[in-house]
């Protein structure tokens, strides 16, 4: 499998290293905080978060050591799947149909259409579903796509979606900022 | 049984009902054409629509979309080289050199058809054993349950392709997030921050869209795939049909492989498209072949794929336990409907055990008909960009959403779920556990507080409790120790979406 933006397999494996150990020390977080919560609980409440509290920071302390290792000898990420390692050619086949860009690459490209999903979430709060969607699809058709035809036909199209959808359903819209209901 | 068979048909082929199967049919069609969706994605977004509906119609239409969706996946694995799912990966192998050869509509042809055979074949082995499953079903009790649920998290966090250990640690955090809201067993609110919407717990839809359907979003965006390779169809689709009919054996034997390794839970698609291919290889008189456009290697995976889909009905409807994502969010959505799996399904609630079965085998003739029908246009659909498909699914997204209940909770909670999952597929953490965990948290906490009520600490002594129990041991010490032991973690790329 290569890498086709540029950065070297190994840099990548490094920078993905790097995410992976954040996301570990994220998780022993989450699960510290939930044995930590759970001491407080009524007892018959506590035993569930209790173990899942208690085994999930043993296990996330484990990867997180088995991580760091990697990372340290630079091998992580370039080792076969688990599952397939005794299915010799097929792995390597199923290695060639995968979308070669490097992870690190993802991870910061993704914050681009996270910031697009918040800023559609808040439009809808502040200006309600109808214009925010017109808005949303219309910018973002035009600015991701970078076709104003698309944009005009997906604007509309999409509103004449939810329109039918809302009204076959008679589903409820979230309340708005500026135009109370709708 | 055959009562129950008889009066099952006659339910789902009430005109409503067909109406809705059809429906489901149509959108599991579409879904499967979008390279990176997948039925977790699609079953996500269709939840929320379902409330109040009648079970038997929502049964139609989610059935019917699941099975389906590795039928239509086949487009573009043969035509662009894209696994339209995980479940299809391995067809690519061979039916992309096909259609590059202009023998694209042969490829289809064989994948429509044995897609069909092993569907049907799939849901007739379920029901066949339908008798034996019951007398096991039926000998157990809330203890047993409780201890089939911790198996089912074990197995599903160990088999997991990437890390065992993040394959069990996603299970714990879907458990975690099965936790928030009111302990069932006291009056008290865990985990809720203070924050009202919490109190009741975090709906399915939300976690299912969070966790399934904003990370492929996300990538589908960030991935920008090119359409200009897409090769065209050519003709030769009767002969596709001749060359499944003539390896009648390997759909048979793909088909029931299919069915068995989709009853375990945790084994999804992407495992026995390639279990299916690897037959279809080992058993060749000429395997060479494979890899360069043989036409069994596209037969065995699609046979395979279609047919896991009725074998993963058997742990998720008769003991509550999913084995992939899709099934999770299943039987979620059937809990919506009201329908409680377990041992009712195989008593008072047969019907609608057989009434799935029927509607998978339905499902899977009308998608077969439909893509021999519809193949030139249809192919065409997998062309769209996804920068042009991707908005109007966010905006149903979040449309969808906010029906679990109405607050703004729905939609914060959301992007907050679909940033984590999103993370978790980037640096290969398996999310289907998640949803797994999620689904099962409250069963286990449930049969855990009626077992102790009813038998004590003395459950723990009962024969079956003692062997699953050794048998949960054996899994994660084996799992755990084998992974520790390699010192490294398994670390997919990105091959997979559905399971992932």
């Amino acid at each position: 499998m290569t890498v086709e933006t540029g950065m070297s397999r190994r840099e990548d494996s490094l920078r993905t290293g790097a995410f992976r150990i954040a996301f570990d020390a994220l998780v022993i977080l989450i699960f510290a905080a939930v044995l930590i919560v759970s001491l407080k609980y009524k007892e018959l409440a506590s035993y569930a978060p209790l173990v899942v509290g208690g085994l999930g920071l043993l296990l996330s302390v484990g990867i997180l050591a088995m991580d760091m290792r990697n990372h340290i000898s630079r091998e992580n990420d370039l080792t076969p799947y688990a599952f397939y390692e005794d299915m010799g050619d097929v792995q390597e086949k199923a290695d060639s149909v995968s979308v070669a860009i490097p992870t690190a690459s993802r991870l910061w490209g993704g914050l681009r259409y996270m910031a697009w999903y918040c800023s559609y979430a808040l439009l809808i709060y502040v200006v309600g579903i109808y214009v925010a969607t017109a808005l949303f699809l219309g910018l973002f058709l035009i600015i991701e796509d970078g076709s104003w035809r698309a944009a005009l036909v997906g604007l509309a199209s999409g509103i004449l979606v939810i329109s039918i959808l809302g009204s076959a359903l008679a589903l409820e819209w979230p309340e708005s900022l500026l135009l109370t209901g709708k | 049984m055959w009562e129950a068979a008889v009066e099952a048909l006659s339910l789902i082929m009430e005109p409503s009902r067909l109406i809705w199967l059809i429906s489901g049919v149509g959108i599991g069609l579409l879904i499967g054409i979008i390279p990176g969706m997948g039925g977790a994605v699609g079953m996500s977004i269709l939840l929320p629509f379902l409330f109040g509906v009648d079970p038997l119609k929502g049964i139609a239409l989610l059935i019917g979309m699941t099975a389906v969706v590795h039928t239509s996946d086949t487009f573009p694995s043969v035509l662009m080289g894209i696994p339209g799912s995980g479940g299809s990966q391995a067809t690519v192998m061979d039916g992309y050199p096909l259609a590059q050869e202009g023998e694209g509509a042969r490829a289809l042809g064989a994948a429509f058809f044995a897609s069909m055979v092993g569907g049907l074949i799939g849901a007739a082995s379920v029901v066949v054993t339908i008798p034996i499953i019951r007398s096991i079903v039926l000998a157990i009790g809330t203890p047993e349950f409780f201890m089939l649920a911790l198996l089912g998290l074990a197995m599903v966090g160990i088999v997991s392709r990437s890390s065992m250990l993040a394959g069990l640690l996603s299970s714990l955090l879907g458990v975690f997030i099965g936790l928030v809201g009111a302990a069932p067993a006291t009056a008290q609110y865990r985990f809720t921050l203070g924050w009202f919407y919490l109190y009741d717990g975090i709906p399915i839809v939300v976690v299912a869209l969070g966790v399934f359907a904003i990370p492929e979003m996300t990538d589908l965006l960030i991935e920008r795939r090119s359409v200009a390779r897409a090769l065209s169809l050519g003709g030769g689709r009767l002969d596709g049909v001749r060359d499944a009919i003539a390896n009648k054996w390997l759909v048979l034997w793909s088909a029931l492989l299919g069915t068995t390794v989709g009853a375990i839970p945790g084994l999804g698609g992407h495992v026995v498209g390639w279990l299916a291919y690897g037959l279809a290889k080992q058993t060749s008189r000429d395997p060479e072949r494979f890899g360069k456009g043989d036409i069994r290697g596209v037969i065995a995976p699609e046979s395979a794929n279609n047919a896991i889909e009725a074998g993963a009905l058997i742990p998720t409807m008769l003991f509550g336990i999913p084995g992939s994502a899709i099934t999770a969010i299943l039987l979620g959505g059937l809990v919506l409907l009201g329908i409680q799996p377990g041992p009712r399904m195989v008593t008072t609630d047969l019907a609608t055990l057989l009434a799935m079965m029927w509607t998978l085998a339905i499902a899977n003739v009308l998608a077969a008909a439909l893509c021999f029908a519809l193949s030139r246009q249809v192919s065409k659909l997998s062309l769209v960009r996804a920068s042009r498909l991707v908005p109007f699914l966010l905006a149903l997204m979040f449309i969808a959403s906010y029906q679990a209940t109405e607050d703004w909770g729905d939609i914060i909670v959301l992007l907050v779920l679909g940033a984590f999952a999103w993370v978790m597929k980037q640096l290969s953490w398996p999310r289907a556990p998640v949803i797994i965990g999620y689904v099962l948290a409250a069963p286990i906490e449930r049969n855990l507080f009626v077992s102790m009520n009813l038998f004590g600490l003395s459950w723990l002594t009962r024969p079956w409790v003692i062997v699953i129990g050794v048998l949960i041991v054996l899994l994660l010490f084996g799992g755990l120790g084998g992974s520790v032991i390699r010192g490294k973690r398994e670390m997919p790329r990105d091959t997979d979406r559905e399971a992932r």
